[in-house]
């Protein structure tokens, strides 16, 4: 299933143990007709049922500049590249990252390399999260954060083993990190696979359904751990003035902001401008024209440290 | 395999299984070697294209092919992590064992003794005869390079961090130039007394070789894979850009001098060549062209030939009279110029 010509990328992340093979096994012995080739990370230690598996040792490139936005895996690039070449093709990619990965790397790959952009598109980010076992790391471990702030749809994995309460409670504490990704509970990996592949998680048409009922949160000012913040503004942003917020919040606050993404009524378009961030880097283009209805900006952010009223602040003093 | 005439009877499409990964023209002009990422590994009759010997090659597919100086062996390497060797009518002779990485590069010693392949983060060496001469394991990323210096026995290779020196027998490091950033490509001027290399962040570095003194080319459209030197001139052309980049290192260097920029290429350059012992540059693109520019006085545009996919490698025969591209679906074109 290819937008544009473009082959599908899925990302799969989660911890050790949190059914990462399961879900891909399950994916791969589905009949759902598609030619799938399957990244694994060096680490794969079950076997995958797949002639397509070609083994990723993680190669993180830094560039010379020191830009953490340039930070890239180069063994993806290796291999992708080596895998476009290939006649027969593929409808689908996933790759799997190691249980301790930062998926920055293998998200701003597709930004940052032209030759991926080229030819493949990010579909989603996919993060296992073990029930039973993630409260363990939520505290302590920044790659089990950043997997769960990066992710557009999180598996709750291994709830039977988990008391009903419990699951609720860790929910709740997922979604205060997350609250833009899609939650599904699962037991051994178990769902359609239909709301896993071609969901088209980083389309930036899709920013155009960013639900408003997210946007309005009871979130205390300046948190240092990893929450999500939504921001609504009515009527219209310029757009010299919104260009040089963003440019300031991005050098300034890069690192700190995992993802980003929003839809913007700029002053005298016909249409909104739709854009979505990782990190440092930033894409936009114009939407689909406005309707008859009033005009707002829909901004949400991902990330640590991040303080409501000061971004809302910030996105309201572009008006 | 089908051979079809393509409009010229100087010109020949070979169909192969999938995509010709590496491309190499025998010595003395027979055969064309082609590495396929089906798994095999073709010699193709020059003058028409046809199969004169195909050998299973390598699973998961075939990354690198190269004859030796004298033109008696061939090598080749693949994703299985072994290097076979070959006689000159395709005939295997060995197959060694790398490592568990793809062999994707092999670079035969200029005395034609011995052979090396970069499999993965290790580099081996072996005898003509396929005996293990050297082995060293010290990288920690990917090797991304590999050549002889001209003019010495020093293998060199390029990786995530820099360049290595390596000597035969040695299993460390002889000597290091380091440059923290991802080096995709690296090739020695004709004498040795540069090496260049082509980066991830959109640059060309050049080191000149006895001094280490290093200084780098920026402002390219991409990352950098396509970098070509000229024997006939001090001239390094490159491309990480829809046009080429041609930088003069006689006098002073090109420090300071304006490069000179050949436009034609609609989209990315994928490859380029000089013709051997002329100012003849020979470039291939997305765009499906194959172009030769020429430096008469001023540089300009000779030729442009059109194939029926976009073409990613490309290969000059010794006597510079003819080229082989391989394009998208295994489709491979050669010309002859």
């Amino acid at each position: 299933m290819e937008r544009n010509g473009k082959t599908p990328i899925t990302v799969l992340t989660g911890f050790l143990g949190s059914g990462k093979t399961t879900l891909l096994n399950r994916i791969l012995t589905e009949q759902h007709g598609k030619r799938i080739a399957v990244i694994e990370n060096e680490f794969g230690e079950i076997g995958i049922d797949n002639d397509l598996v070609v083994n990723a040792d993680e190669e993180i490139f830094e560039m010379n500049n020191g830009c953490i936005c340039c930070t890239v895996r180069g063994d993806l690039i290796r291999i992708l590249g080596n895998l476009m070449r290939r006649k027969s093709g593929f409808d689908h990619i996933l790759i799997e990252t190691t249980g301790l990965a930062d998926p920055a790397p293998v998200l701003q790959t597709f930004f940052v390399d032209d030759e991926m952009g080229e030819q493949l598109r990010l579909d989603a980010l996919i993060t296992l999260v073990d029930a039973k076992h993630v409260a363990l790391h939520l505290d302590e471990s920044t790659e089990c954060q950043e997997q769960i702030a990066f992710a557009d749809v999180i598996l709750l994995n291994k709830i039977d083993l988990v008391a009903a309460p419990d699951v609720e409670q860790l929910e709740t504490r997922i979604r205060k990190m997350n609250r833009f990704a899609t939650l599904h509970r699962t037991e051994r990996a178990e769902i359609d696979i239909t709301k896993l592949l071609d969901i088209g998680a980083f389309d930036l048409d899709r920013a155009l359904e960013l639900d408003p009922k997210f946007l309005q949160e009871d979130m205390h000012e300046h948190d240092p751990t990893v929450t999500s913040v939504g921001i609504e503004v009515a009527g219209e942003l310029d757009e010299a003035k919104l260009h040089k917020w963003i440019g300031k919040l991005l050098a300034e606050r890069g690192t700190d902001i995992f993802r980003m993404k929003g839809i913007l009524a700029v002053r005298g378009k016909p249409e909104p401008v739709v854009f979505q961030g990782v990190h440092m880097l930033f894409e936009s283009q114009a939407g689909k024209p406005w309707g008859r209805g009033l005009r707002s900006s829909r901004l949400v952010f991902i990330g640590r440290n991040l303080d409501r009223a000061e971004l809302s602040a910030a996105v309201r003093s572009c008006s | 395999m089908l051979v079809k005439g393509a409009g010229s009877s100087e010109t020949w499409v070979a169909l192969l299984p999938d995509f010709a990964q590496a491309l190499a023209w025998a010595p003395d002009g027979h055969a064309l070697a082609v590495a396929t990422l089906a798994g095999p590994v073709f010699l193709l009759d020059a003058e028409r294209g046809e199969r004169l010997a195909a050998a299973a090659g390598h699973g998961g597919g075939a990354l690198a092919v190269a004859w030796s100086p004298d033109g008696t062996q061939l090598a080749s390497g693949g994703q299985d992590g072994r290097v076979q060797l070959f006689d000159r009518s395709g005939r295997r002779q060995a197959e060694l064992e790398a490592s568990t990485g793809w062999v994707t590069h092999l670079a035969w010693s200029p005395t034609g003794e011995c052979v090396a392949a970069a499999a993965g983060k290790k580099l081996r060496v072996w005898s003509r005869a396929g005996e293990l001469v050297t082995d060293v394991d010290g990288y920690e990323s990917t090797i991304t390079g590999l050549f002889w210096l001209p003019g010495t026995e020093q293998l060199v290779t390029s990786c995530y961090g820099g360049l290595q020196f390596v000597t035969i027998g040695k299993p460390e490091w002889v000597r290091r130039l380091d440059w923290k950033g991802s080096i995709l490509v690296a090739k020695p001027s004709p004498k040795g007394r540069f090496i260049a290399t082509g980066n991830q962040d959109a640059t060309v570095h050049v080191w000149e070789t006895s001094s280490g003194k290093d200084l780098q080319m920026s402002g390219y459209a991409w990352k950098v894979r396509e970098l070509a030197w000229c024997e006939a001139a001090p001239l390094l052309a490159t491309a990480g850009a829809p046009s080429i980049t041609v930088w003069d290192f006689g006098g002073k260097g090109p420090a300071g001098k304006p490069p000179t920029e050949l436009s034609g290429h609609e989209e990315r350059i994928t490859d380029l060549a000089f013709l051997p012992g002329s100012e003849r540059l020979v470039s291939v693109g997305v765009d499906c062209a194959l172009r030769v520019w020429q430096r008469r006085g001023k540089w300009k545009c000779i030729r442009h030939l059109e194939a029926a996919t976009p073409l990613h490698r490309l290969a000059v025969s010794h006597d510079g009279r003819r080229v082989a591209a391989s394009g998208d679906d295994g489709r491979l074109t050669s010309w002859k110029l």
